[in-house]
């Protein structure tokens, strides 16, 4: 037999439905699909038909996006879709001389920005784009909460996400509660992206964090044995007595 | 392999189109922008681009962003600062001095729809509590007095402005006589408008004094109109208490004549207009404190 039941190619996603991550919420596996990032290093086209500027013609074209290295360091700090930059250049930009090899990296900067939710300074490595797109959303808060999963691209930005939501689902407890004025100063502000709590605590976890709270949730104490079967002894006596014939002596 | 000199023309030209954002009005501000030297081909629709592993790796910067002159940032400010301006204005600064120093001490925030809306309303609010006078009828109790409780209250009867008691200050404690006197209202923020107010003598509410008041007024108009206008002060301040105090004015503090000249609507002598000169920087003294918001 030479050949599969399935392909292999499609053994990742035969995996994710059956078992454990069959259980997982509907809503955390549709988060897991991947979308692709808003361009960074690139200009795409943006349109899918155009003319051409020889003959005139309508053409078809399309946007290839550049292959970005991300380094596990990106997930540490907001890089704002940025990564490295590899491939080759040709010397004097020249396509008849040298081909050779080149790397771009982005420039990191280490800053403190302060999240009004969170209530915190945090010192995170970030890039000059990610500074500009902070101005641009109006707020650090507001970057974070509003930028998809994709654009962030960084685990620690998914984790702060998922503190701000969860702050903002227990705004009760958890935000400002010794500052009633400002919770609700905050709470207006923030409270369009304010989503239930189930869901925000599925936000930004990776496969395997999402499994091990899939089996945490699922876990219950083995129940001894010996309980089920006192249980099943009670039930035959009972119905032992039951059977056996009442007599009763006629007087 | 077709060459890439059409294709890199049409690169070129399509340089300049901004990137779709979802969120920002901004351009993309990239840091590295690179474009491929060799045109990869067109794949069926579906399905992906094959990619030369070496061929279309080599790459052409285009444009590094940190090479393009710096923009300047849009903030508005909360309080004064030096060289730039006051509570409200808008501000175009140098990124480093906005995200540095004040956004980071708050002494700005960023120019977003809810924030600008906010500053609109508090301009409103300082305009109409500047052009607007207090005017408190005294009621016929011996025990009558105006305090801060009772500016309060009558705030919010007549002019239909909310002021907690602790942002009025009113300099003149407790106030039992007809004249005109002046209170201070903290909008928001740090400005203090100062807010004419005048008591006036009681006036019967019912309907058959009110007629009686208006017969006389226009008695007295027709008066005023027949005798030649003096540019005396004597006479215009005469005029003008006819005007304005229907019974004989009781004598005022004499710290509070040239502001009662001001707020006073007819007359333009002198003394009014210095009044008028010192009223605006009153107003633009700027002691800061906290204060609530306006209804």
């Amino acid at each position: 037999m030479p050949l599969f039941k399935y392909p292999p190619k499609v053994w990742e996603a035969l995996r994710m439905k059956q078992g454990i991550y069959a259980r997982l919420p509907k809503h955390y596996l549709k988060s897991l699909e991947q979308k692709e990032p808003t361009p960074v290093h690139w200009r795409p086209l943006g349109v899918q038909y155009r003319a051409n500027p020889q003959t005139g013609h309508k053409e078809r074209v399309q946007d290839v996006p550049i292959p970005i290295y991300y380094p596990p360091v990106s997930q540490d700090g907001l890089w704002g879709g940025e990564g490295w930059v590899s491939g080759y250049r040709y010397a004097k930009n020249d396509k008849l001389s040298t081909r050779l090899k080149k790397t771009w990296k982005p420039q990191l900067l280490k800053r403190e920005l302060y999240s009004e939710i969170l209530n915190h300074k945090f010192t995170i490595t970030v890039t000059g784009r990610t500074l500009d797109l902070i101005d641009a959303a109006y707020g650090f808060d507001f970057y974070i909460l509003k930028t998809p999963k994709e654009d962030l691209n960084s685990k620690l930005g998914m984790d702060l996400k998922r503190a701000m939501l969860l702050r903002l689902a227990r705004k009760d407890t958890e935000l400002y509660p010794d500052d009633p004025v400002k919770k609700e100063k905050v709470y207006e502000k923030y409270k369009q992206f304010e989503i239930p709590e189930e869901e925000a605590e599925w936000v930004g976890l990776n496969l395997v964090e999402a499994v091990e709270k899939q089996r945490q949730l699922e876990h219950k104490e083995p129940e001894p044995l010996f309980e089920a079967c006192v249980d099943k002894l009670v039930e035959e006596l009972r119905i032992q007595k039951l059977l056996e014939p009442h007599l009763t002596e006629k007087k | 392999m077709n060459m890439l000199s059409s294709g890199r023309r049409v690169l070129q030209d399509l340089l300049l189109q901004p990137a779709v954002r979802s969120f920002s009005l901004s351009p993309v501000q990239s840091t590295i922008i690179v474009e491929r030297w060799w045109e990869v081909p067109l794949s069926k629709v579906g399905s992906p681009p094959r990619l030369h592993p070496r061929r279309h790796r080599v790459y052409k910067l285009v444009e590094d962003t940190k090479n393009r002159p710096k923009e300047k940032m849009e903030l508005i400010l909360t309080q004064t600062v030096p060289k730039l301006g006051g509570r409200g204005d808008t501000v175009f600064v140098k990124k480093a001095m906005g995200r540095n120093k004040l956004l980071a001490e708050g002494l700005a925030v960023y120019p977003s729809p809810e924030n600008k809306q906010i500053f609109a309303e508090e301009l409103r609010t300082v305009e109409f509590l500047k052009s607007s006078h207090l005017k408190i009828n005294r009621m016929p109790v011996d025990e009558f007095h105006v305090n801060k409780e009772i500016l309060c209250r009558q705030f919010l009867k007549r002019l239909d402005v909310v002021v907690p008691p602790h942002a009025l200050s009113f300099p003149f404690e407790t106030v039992k006589d007809v004249g005109d006197y002046w209170c201070e209202v903290q909008v928001n923020g740090i400005d203090t408008v100062r807010v004419p107010v005048s008591v006036l003598p009681y006036e019967d509410p019912s309907a058959a004094y009110q007629r009686q008041l208006k017969a006389k007024k226009q008695q007295q108009e027709a008066e005023n109109i027949s005798e030649p206008s003096d540019e005396t002060e004597a006479t215009v301040r005469a005029v003008v208490s006819d005007a304005t105090v229907e019974a004989e004015a009781k004598p005022d503090e004499d710290s509070v004549r040239e502001v009662s000249e001001a707020s006073a609507p007819a007359g333009a002598s002198a003394s009014e207009k210095t009044a008028a000169s010192a009223e605006p920087s009153d107003d633009k003294t700027a002691p800061p404190s906290d204060s609530p918001k306006k209804d």
